[in-house]
Parts: structure tokens; sequence; C-alpha cells
């Protein structure tokens, strides 16, 4: 159960921030920060 | 940052039933965690002086504005977070302690100033992450052009209408701040805190 829950949460997570990093509108800039992550390696 | 980012996308990806790349995980981590710790902190320093309304409205109008024009960045994490929250809380501090007497005048200004940036110099390309791609700066100049007159609109309305004098003021200052950003004296600002920070480091390094 607690496996199946662990699963569910870091897959749905993993998938907003993947949509944070390449669709979500992050690539001029970081809106809030005026710092500039290093960018994910294509 | 980077170190916690990278350990918590391996966690991450580990733990996902699906693949994911690590590396983009890791970017997604870094900024979504990287702005929810530099809000609250700004959230923290500007209810300690008092004026948390007023601060948050300057950081929400510069951060939808931001969205669309881009603007000049740090170098290191804790030196846009410090820089940060020093410039809200003064930006903030004005925004409560002044109203605006010539409330058209700066308005107009503000909206000269944004309009000729908007056609002159956005979307600001940062060095390490440039958009080429024509229509894609056509839609970042719309975004901006359509965030500068509806933030416009409302600080007018709140002025005008409800006397809200210090958001009207903070969304004015909000939108003044990230025009700065976008060309030289606020290139030469941001350069400035990273070059004390270079400096301050380099002592460290040295004792």
């Amino acid at each position: 159960m607690f496996k199946n829950l662990k699963l569910w949460a870091c897959t749905s997570l993993s998938a907003l921030l993947v949509f944070v990093a390449v669709g979500g509108g992050a690539q001029v800039c970081c809106p809030i920060l005026i710092y500039q992550p290093e960018p994910p390696k294509k | 940052m980077n170190y916690l980012a990278k350990r918590l996308a391996g966690f991450l990806a580990d733990n996902s039933s699906r693949s994911v790349h690590t590396d983009e995980l890791r970017y997604g981590i870094e900024i979504v965690l990287g702005a929810l710790l530099q809000i609250i902190l700004v959230a923290i320093a500007a209810v300690l002086a008092g004026i948390l309304k007023e601060t948050i409205t300057v950081m929400l109008t510069a951060f939808l504005y931001r969205r669309y024009t881009g603007g000049v960045h740090c170098e290191k994490y804790y030196r846009c977070t410090v820089s940060t929250i020093f410039t809200l809380l003064i930006i903030g501090k004005a925004a409560a302690m002044f109203t605006i007497d010539y409330m058209w005048v700066s308005m107009t200004l503000v909206l000269l100033l944004s309009l000729y940036l908007i056609f002159t110099v956005v979307p600001v390309d940062n060095p390490v992450l440039t958009i080429d791609d024509p229509m894609q700066r056509r839609k970042m100049k719309t975004g901006a052009m359509t965030v500068l007159l509806t933030m416009l609109t409302v600080s007018s309305l709140l002025i005008i209408k409800f006397q809200l004098n210090s958001f009207g003021t903070a969304i004015l200052l909000g939108l003044f701040w990230q025009d700065i950003t976008l060309f030289r004296p606020g290139i030469i600002y941001i350069h400035a805190w990273d070059k004390l920070f270079g400096t301050l480091e380099h002592l460290l390094e040295r004792r």
C-alpha cells in the first residue's frame, strides 16, 4: 500500500517537475529568481 | 540548491514508474524549490519590516511581467536571494511610504519606458538560454504588453476607485523595477551585487 502510494507520488511529482523544466515557460529566465540554474543537458 | 536538487531528482527518478530524464527533473526542482524558498524568505523579511502587502504586490507584479520580458541574472543562487530580498524590501517600503501625487505622470512615464523596452529589447535573452525563434519572441512581446496594460489598469483602479494607494503604487514600482532589469542600469546594479559577493568570497577564501 505504502509502496504504491510512494510510486504514485514520485511519478506524479516527476511529471510535474519535468513539465516545469521543459514545457512550463521557464525558457527565457526563471520568473521570480534573478538566478538561472544550469539548463538540463539535452 | 544544486546539490539538493540533484539528490532529490535522483530519488524521484529511482522511485518513479516512468523513465524520466534526471537532469530535467533537477532543473525543475531547482526552479520550483528555489522560487518557493525565496518567496518564503521575502515574506518573512517583509513581515518583520511590517510591509508584507506592499512587498508581495511588488514581487507578484515583477514576477508576472518578468515571465514575458526576461531580465538580468545573478551568477549564484544565494547572491540572487540576498539581492532580491534587499531590493524588494526597499521597493516595498517606498510603496508604503510614498503616495503618488502626480499619478498620471508616473503612470505615463512607466508606460512609455515599458513600451520602448518591449519594442526594442524584450525578450531579454539569458546568456545560457537564448530564444532564436522569431514566433516565440513575438509571443513574448505580446505577453509582456498584455501584462503591462492589465497591471496599469489594475493599478489605476486601485488608486482612483478604491483609494488603495499603497497597492497601486506597489504595482507601478514592480513594473518599474522589472523595466530596470531589462537594460544597462539594472545590469550594472545586479553585477555590482555579484562583484560584492565575489570580493567577499575571495576574502573568506584567503583567511
